[in-house]
């Protein structure tokens, strides 16, 4: 599924040079649950956007889904994520002026044609456990339901592969099992599943664990 | 810019006493009927039309009975104003609102069909006094409109 | 995509307000300018086509008194000798002519204001009675009078000047100029009301023998009227000519004052707003990195961006546009007697299709205006990287 070799990512911030990624390696099989841990700014969300064409190496390659993420076009890769691969980033990332089925169902709208499939909207808003507030405004709501949601709104399209970043980072406790269960869940439907956190307990959800030092990752 | 709800509604009282006090200013400064238009020779143009007049300077002309007729209208305008600024709840609001948009088709009312102007559409008071009272009336029932239909917002509003 | 675009604009009142209100002042401006100078010209052309004349003949010393009549309906009263007609009758180029009497009256039964009267000869008219009998099928008989839109009675009705007693036998439509306020009256009858006003009126009205205060001339060619006017003013000596290109420069002149104001107003309109709208453009571009890298992420095209960011700025202009050509049409349309009487010129409605494209004109302007501001914050937002736009909102 994934396949990225000798990553390089370089900043320059004035005078420094900053070097998030120095060589990192990395390959991932249809199905599996990688969970990717490290100490914070080690690189790990630079390497996830990465993987899902947000950003570009400043060297290496990286295919994913057997696309080669560097040669192809931007429309390609606009094509690629929307099809197949789910964010869940650091922050929700809602909009504000879009309700909350209006925000899940959004990849659809700007991305895609066709007509909308609420009822997919609406049950993975219960399985996240906030149906009942679909319509509501992101103002409304706290920093966890906004996590939540977020979840949800990268499930829609059905992904083959999800990328995530700290999603259980605001829940409390019950929550966060809750919604590892339903990552576990989908991936033994068949969805890969490439997770970053700080929590090492959540390991026992995933097939492996590798971790970020001085810019590669190495198996724990 | 967060607009919490008190703050809109003092912002809507004080639009409400700014069209109350345009409504009263309107027909003897801004925009005089004719007998004052006439006087300050403001304008050279016809007086009124020669029916309505009279000789007799102990009465008007029927201007004269839409300006101090609108005098009340303004002034209620400015005390639905005041009152809204005093208390700024959903339900004066609501209230208000209703008698807002009366007083605005009132308004409207009055140099139109109630008391009405003079005849000759030359004059001052038709062509500047009634379509100003006409206009003011008009924004006075959209301002009583909108504090009918108006929600309360919920606790963190969205600009 | 739309249903976005309207959602985001929906939900961001305050922002989009001030931003539709100024494409509303913009577009206001555009349009107020160039409607008051259409209706400007359209009621001098139609004041003067409506005569059915090319040229008028005025004394030349009396030439302000007569433009005042024919443009501001100031009624005045002037003569000049008649044996100019058939002078002018023998001019290269004119075909037919018709001598008219202007009078003015100082004060009617009918009305307060002073009003024109205009001695016609039914026998030799070309501009009045043809309109009469196309609508009421019979020449002007005794004591008949055709009357403006602007004098008070309908047809029958019975009006006296000078003490002697008229009929109302037709009703002209507006044009906003002198028209509005004159009364058409048979030269013969007209000397009788003069000699009767000697017992019968307040103030009497003398009207000497041998007179005639303008000339009308049809000329065969019309686009050799030019020409004909200065052979007229050439070979006969105290004329003055006036055109419907001479009324309407008069008119322009007079309107060019205001016209200079209004088109300073719309500059500083423009300015102020442009810079503006450029600032919250911006202002909201970078508020939105952000949201436009979650979007990016989501799957949106570079081409989806840059297409979202303009047309909500279109939107937004287009709903300005449209308010602003709005309420400043409906209040132009009220006031228009007062812009008139302010601004000392005659005043029409424009024609529907100058209005059309008057209007249309401003909105497409002002859409325009839209399209531009937004252009280099969408061309950026475009070309970022989604995770650089993720990372920068983040500060």
């Amino acid at each position: 599924m994934i396949e990225a070799m000798g990553l390089v990512k370089t900043y320059h911030d004035g005078e420094r040079e900053i070097r998030p990624l120095d060589g990192t390696d990395f390959t991932c099989s249809t199905g599996e649950f990688v969970l990717i841990v490290g100490r914070s700014g080690t690189g790990k969300t630079t390497f996830l956007n990465i993987l899902g064409g947000l950003t570009r190496p400043t060297t290496g390659t990286v295919l994913v889904a057997g696309k080669d993420l560097i040669a192809i076009s931007d429309a390609d890769c606009a094509r690629l994520r929307y099809q197949s691969i789910g964010f869940v980033f650091q922050f929700p990332g809602l909009l504000s002026t879009l309700t909350v089925i209006e925000n899940v169902t959004l990849s659809i709208g700007i991305a895609g044609s066709g007509p909308v499939d609420v009822n997919r909207a609406r049950n993975l808003l219960e399985r996240v456990g906030l149906h009942e507030k679909a319509m509501s405004l992101p103002s409304q709501l706290s920093g966890g339901e906004l996590k939540r949601i977020a979840i949800a709104r990268a499930l829609m399209n059905k992904p083959a592969l999800i990328l995530a970043d700290e999603p259980t980072a605001d829940l409390d406790v019950d929550t966060e099992r809750e919604m590892m269960e339903l990552f576990r869940e989908i991936n033994r439907a068949g969805t890969t599943i490439v997770m970053v956190t700080h929590n090492l307990d959540l390991a026992s959800y995933a097939s492996r664990v590798v971790r970020m030092e001085k810019g590669k990752l190495v198996p724990v | 810019m967060t607009l919490d709800n008190k703050k809109r509604d003092r912002i809507v009282a004080g639009v409400l006493i700014l069209l109350g006090l345009l409504i009263i200013l309107t027909p003897w400064y801004i925009f005089p009927i004719c007998e004052i238009a006439e006087k300050s020779g403001n304008m050279q143009m016809a007086s009124g039309s020669g029916n309505d007049m009279n000789m007799n300077s102990s009465t008007h002309m029927t201007c004269w009975y839409t300006a101090e007729a609108e005098t009340g209208t303004g002034a209620l305008a400015i005390l639905a104003g005041l009152v809204l600024l005093a208390w700024p709840n959903r339900e004066s609001r609501r209230s208000l609102g209703i008698i807002t948009i009366g007083l605005g088709v009132v308004t409207i009312l009055f140099p139109t069909y109630l008391i009405g102007t003079c005849t000759s559409p030359d004059s001052a008071c038709n062509i500047g006094t009634k379509p100003a009272l006409i206009i003011l009336g008009v924004l006075t029932v959209i301002t009583g409109i909108y504090l009918v239909l108006a929600r309360d917002k919920s606790p963190v509003a969205s600009a | 995509m739309l249903g976005l675009i309207v959602k985001n604009i929906i939900r961001r009142p305050v922002r989009n307000g001030a931003l539709i209100l100024s494409f509303a002042f913009i577009a206001a401006s555009l349009f107020s300018g160039s409607y008051l100078l259409a209706g400007a010209s359209d009621s001098v052309k139609s004041g003067i086509s409506r005569l059915g004349a090319n040229i008028i003949v005025v004394p030349q010393n009396d030439t302000a008194e007569s433009e005042n009549v024919l443009l501001r309906g100031e009624p005045s009263t002037f003569f000049f000798d008649n044996s100019v007609v058939p002078q002018i009758e023998n001019v290269s180029g004119v075909e037919e002519v018709e001598p008219q009497i202007f009078v003015a009256t100082l004060a009617a039964s009918c009305c307060s204001l002073p009003v024109q009267i205009i001695a016609i000869d039914p026998s030799r008219d070309f501009t009045i009675t043809p309109w009469l009998t196309k609508n009421q099928e019979k020449p002007l008989g005794m004591d008949e009078i055709i009357v403006g839109s602007k004098i008070p009675g309908d047809v029958g009705a019975s009006l006296t000047f000078y003490g002697h007693s008229f009929t109302i036998a037709g009703k002209l439509e507006p044009t906003g100029t002198g028209i509005d306020t004159s009364v058409f009256v048979r030269t013969q009858d007209a000397y009788v009301m003069a000699e009767e006003s000697k017992e019968k009126a307040l103030v009497p009205i003398e009207i000497p023998q041998g007179v005639v205060s303008a000339v009308l001339v049809r000329v065969s060619d019309p686009r050799d009227a030019a020409n004909v006017s200065y052979r007229i003013m050439n070979q006969i000596p105290g004329t003055r000519v006036l055109t419907t290109s001479t009324l309407v420069s008069t008119v322009a002149d007079q309107l060019a004052g205001t016209i200079r104001i209004m088109n300073l107003l719309a500059l500083v309109a423009t300015l102020v707003s442009l810079p503006l709208i450029a600032l919250i453009s911006v202002m909201g571009a970078n508020e939105r990195r952000r949201e436009i890298g979650v979007l990016r992420a989501l799957g949106a095209t570079r081409t989806k961006i840059f297409q979202l960011i303009i047309g909500e700025s279109v939107a937004i202009a287009a709903i300005g546009g449209i308010l602003g050509i709005a309420v400043s049409w409906i209040i132009l349309v009220m006031f228009q007697s007062y812009i008139a009487i302010l601004t000392r010129i005659p005043l029409a409605i424009p024609s529907a299709g100058s209005f059309l494209s008057i209007a249309g004109t401003a909105f497409i302007i002002t859409v325009v205006v839209g399209g531009l501001a937004a252009l280099y914050p969408a061309w950026r937002s475009a070309l970022m990287e989604p995770y650089e736009a993720i990372r920068s909102g983040e500060l």
